[in-house]
């Protein structure tokens, strides 16, 4: 195996901070936080989804990531887009939560393994995989704040990403 | 093949300057977008796809100045990060602004793109000590944030999906 040099060690470092934001973005903590679980379902007007089908989106992707990552096998693309928007009511949204977190957990055990230039599922390297889904959570979690800002929603008690 | 500094790490950051395996790309969620759309800002929001294009360019173009030696001035508040908004009124919106954002953008992106697939570049470290690595990523990172919310603002003008079609499958 070849020793990962200081450049990759600096980008291991960096990946659990690209899945929580707080830096180049606002963290997710504040994202999620202060946020009831009936404002959390709200579909604003024009908008496809609530803030809790996108963090059940979200989910729905780091699990099926980890399970790549984790068993070493590739796995198929789901056949529509659409499968992968999960169902997510206001009796959902603690659950909903508390899993992102986990999966966040699962995902830290990955981040500064010593083979990121591994390759894994079809044509990519696990440290690849792992900077795409980052940034996978990061595009959603921008959404996120935009329909917290249409359902007067944010910022929250602990403010946004402003100074 | 790979070698010693991970050219297919240097890859993968490069191609998420432009959105990434797991994105739409800028290129596509920016593409059929009048410039009168462009600058709308739906009710309930502060910024419009233009303000947030702005906003993005604004911080490609510092990190292009730090990567350039240009030593650029780090900004006192957030809002001077926001070069749209306000100063683009209507009788301002003109379509010639909209093109020349968008051409910054999407050129200042291929620059950012490059410096992360140049190995030697990357094995320099930035004023601030880190590897070069690190505010690449976060800086990808940043622009596809609010590549989500031009998405979302798209859906709340009407303007989505795109003509050649969003992420959807």
């Amino acid at each position: 195996m070849t020793n990962p040099n200081p450049s990759q060690l600096a980008f291991a470092r960096l990946l659990p901070r690209l899945y929580r934001g707080g830096q180049a973005y606002v963290g997710v903590e504040a994202s999620l936080s202060d946020l009831s679980a009936e404002k959390a379902s709200v579909r604003p007007a024009g908008l496809p989804h609530s803030v809790a089908e996108l963090l059940a989106h979200i989910n729905w992707w780091l699990a099926w990531m980890l399970k790549v990552v984790e068993t070493g096998a590739a796995a198929p693309y789901p056949a529509h887009a659409s499968d992968t928007w999960p169902t997510a009511t206001a009796a959902d949204w603690e659950h909903l939560k508390s899993e992102f977190y986990r999966l966040l957990a699962r995902v830290d055990t990955h981040t500064s393994r010593p083979d990121l230039q591994s390759p894994v599922n079809h044509d990519e390297t696990l440290g690849e995989l792992l900077a795409d889904f980052a940034l996978h959570t990061a595009h959603h979690f921008g959404q996120i704040i935009t329909v917290r800002q249409l359902i007067r929603a944010w910022p929250p008690a602990s403010g946004g990403d402003t100074w | 093949m790979v070698n010693a500094l991970g050219v297919t790490t240097l890859d993968a950051v490069s191609s998420l300057f432009h959105g990434g395996n797991a994105n739409v790309s800028w290129e596509r969620a920016l593409d059929g977008l009048s410039a009168q759309q462009a600058w709308q800002v739906p009710a309930g929001l502060p910024h419009s796809v233009a303000d947030i294009v702005a906003h993005v360019q604004f911080w490609q173009r510092y990190l292009l100045g730090v990567f350039r030696g240009e030593d650029p001035d780090w900004v006192e508040s957030a809002a001077e990060s926001w070069p749209g908004g306000a100063a683009h009124t209507s009788e301002e919106q003109n379509p010639q602004d909209w093109e020349a954002l968008k051409l910054s953008l999407l050129r200042d992106m291929d620059s950012l793109a490059a410096y992360a697939q140049d190995e030697a570049f990357m094995q320099i470290h930035d004023p601030h000590g880190r590897f070069r690595i690190v505010p690449l990523t976060s800086f990808a990172g940043h622009g596809l944030y609010h590549l989500g919310q031009v998405v979302t603002v798209r859906q709340l003008i009407g303007a989505w999906p795109p003509p050649g079609g969003g992420d959807t499958w």
